[in-house]
């Protein structure tokens, strides 16, 4: 197991290189001149110039990464751009409201997405069965910023029950998590519900109602074992798409996290802080299918060789 | 003999099968109205330049008749600088489909090429490819096309190659799983045996017999693309104004959501509806073509 578990986090290393290396590719591309940007319009070309050399923009683009990807081992993921601050400290301070969004909008979705899923697997052609294909259908089309507005306008403009947008404690959370968390829940729901169905279908499902097993015991002991792999899938997935989504959600709801630093960055041209911003989330991602990974090995030990 | 010939056997095949699954999509109520709203949304989006004129209705601001609520002469209302909601959104429909449309079909072909080429000749060069295809995967799509928009900057074209970009992996990846499937059959086989050309092969024999499930996908793609484009505009890193693009018109709207909150549903409403048809559809063509999964 330990071996196994090892053999996961070694993979990771080339994985996020591949990744810093993709996305260091893309922003060193991007248009504009970060010294001009810094000194401002009126700074004369030499000083310019005198800038670019000294943070090593002259640099060949090899050498400019191998130089980034040595900083990031030393923890310094570069200055940024607009706030002359180092990047680090500004996204150490916004991340873990993020990271708590995305935790939230997950308790919610596999909470609410897994059971309603099975349930819909064991009573098909049920109305409860018909409430949850329509819900997951309609969620699947719905844009999660435009879910948010909407209910935004229903519980604090209206009713007045929840605060609108900003971040002042935890009930500023919950608006923007059942957002995502609606989201989200369809795509588990869905998943859960016709993996279900292909297992209950099976022989060995129809040998333990035989036997006498309570129905209880074959949906949660047989079936759901049989099951909840290609779920966990989806779960590690929607939790990058949870990651992802708090980007526009958090603009949605004025959220002092990731993503809205990451919208005013990328609108800055203050590429350091985009380039960390998106790496930081990639390696949470990462992360999260790493544990999905080992996971399935505690439910099912044949994935392990 | 039918191996003597595969050439001549796969077209005759292919199209009977396509009937059938058109005869299965048929009896699918909920498709046939996916299909049927998708088809009346085309046709006013194409039609739109006949009834609305674009520089006096779409573009062209009227400040004096701001926020009007709907009435007879604006059926859906007026934005914050006094233009048509109602032909905004009209014209909003060109943009989204396009954006769709194009950004599907591009990363389709791309990410169709990856993959069949990568199923198709395996060993090292599948490993290269699917390894370069997990790393692009192991970044939320979204993240992916908010970096390649920072690169880029905003504009319709960027916005459809960002989010290319950030579905060709998919694509090659589902390619990839179809095409590993059918690449020892017979057929195949056979039409190696009489020396067709690999390029012919893919093009001829595998990506027809291995676009049955790219087909659903790329369907319920289309409606993605859609969101993710309108989200990349809603942040304000897509369409300039301006154009009346869903995304945009909906982050317009939310400056006045408190007293106008009309100009924010029916935006809201029009991507809603346009993807539920797409996803209606997508379903509808999944259970068709593969009739054990329903």
């Amino acid at each position: 197991m330990l071996k196994y578990i090892a053999k996961r986090l070694l993979y990771l290393i080339p994985v996020m290189l591949g990744i810093i290396f993709i996305v260091f590719t893309i922003m060193y591309f991007s248009p504009g001149d970060p010294a001009r940007l810094i000194l401002g319009d009126r700074a004369p070309e030499a000083q310019v110039m005198e800038l670019r050399e000294a943070m090593g923009l002259n640099d060949p683009f090899h050498v400019q990464f191998f130089d980034y990807l040595k900083g990031i081992l030393h923890g310094d993921f570069g200055k940024s751009y607009q706030l002359n601050l180092p990047v680090w400290d500004v996204l150490k301070a916004r991340f873990p409201l993020t990271l708590i969004l995305a935790i939230m909008t997950m308790i919610i979705s596999v909470g609410i997405g897994m059971p309603v899923g099975i349930l819909s697997a064991v009573k098909q052609y049920t109305a409860i069965d018909a409430f949850a294909v329509v819900f997951a259908l309609l969620m699947a089309s719905i844009p999660a910023f435009w879910l948010g507005m909407l209910l935004q306008l229903l519980f604090s403009l209206n009713l007045g029950w929840l605060p609108s947008s900003g971040f002042k404690g935890f009930e500023y959370l919950i608006l923007p998590s059942v957002t995502l968390g609606c989201i989200n829940c369809a795509t588990i729901m869905r998943m859960t519900r016709s993996s279900m169905l292909e297992v209950i279908r099976q022989d060995f499902i129809r040998t333990a109602r035989a036997k006498g097993a309570s129905e209880k015991r074959v949906i949660f002991k047989h079936a759901l074992k049989n099951a909840i792999i290609p779920v966990l899938t989806v779960v590690g997935n929607s939790f990058g798409a949870s990651l992802g989504g708090a980007v526009v959600t958090e603009t949605v709801f004025g959220l002092p996290g990731m993503g809205t630093q990451l919208v005013t960055s990328i609108r800055q041209l203050d590429n350091p802080m985009v380039l960390a911003g998106v790496i930081l989330i990639a390696l949470a991602f990462c992360l999260v299918n790493l544990c999905v990974d080992i996971l399935y090995t505690f439910i099912d030990p044949r994935i392990r060789n | 003999m039918a191996q003597q010939n595969p050439a001549a056997q796969a077209p005759t095949k292919k199209r009977s099968q396509a009937q059938e699954v058109w005869m299965r999509l048929k009896k699918n109520k909920q498709a046939m109205a996916g299909l049927f709203v998708f088809i009346v949304i085309c046709i006013i989006a194409i039609s739109a330049p006949l009834f609305i004129d674009y520089d006096t209705q779409v573009v062209q601001q009227n400040i004096p008749n701001k926020i009007k609520p709907p009435s007879a002469e604006h059926p859906l209302g007026t934005d914050a600088l006094g233009r048509d909601v109602m032909a905004r959104l009209i014209y909003g429909a060109r943009i989204s489909l396009t954006i769709g449309l194009i950004t599907a079909i591009s990363a389709l072909t791309i990410g169709g090429l990856i993959g069949a080429v990568a199923g198709f000749y395996g060993g090292k060069l599948d490993d290269i490819l699917m390894r370069i295809m997990d790393i692009f995967l192991s970044l939320p799509s979204m993240l992916l096309a908010i970096a390649v928009i920072a690169s880029l900057g905003s504009g319709i074209t960027n916005i459809m190659i960002a989010v290319a970009v950030s579905y060709i992996p998919y694509y090659a990846r589902i390619i990839r799983s179809s095409v590993l499937s059918i690449r020892n059959k017979e057929y195949i086989e056979s039409a190696r045996a009489i020396g067709t050309s690999d390029f012919r092969i893919i093009m001829k024999h595998i990506i027809p017999n291995a676009i049955g499930p790219v087909i659903v996908q790329a369907t319920l793609g289309v409606g993605e693309i859609i969101i993710s484009a309108a989200g990349l505009s809603f942040l304000g890193l897509g369409i300039e104004p301006p154009l009346p693009e869903w995304g945009k018109m909906l982050s317009e709207g939310k400056e006045v959501i408190r007293s106008s909150p009309y100009l924010v549903i029916f935006p809201g409403l029009c991507i809603m509806t346009t993807v539920l048809s797409l996803n209606l559809l997508g379903d509808g063509l999944r259970d068709a073509l593969d009739p054990r999964l329903k």
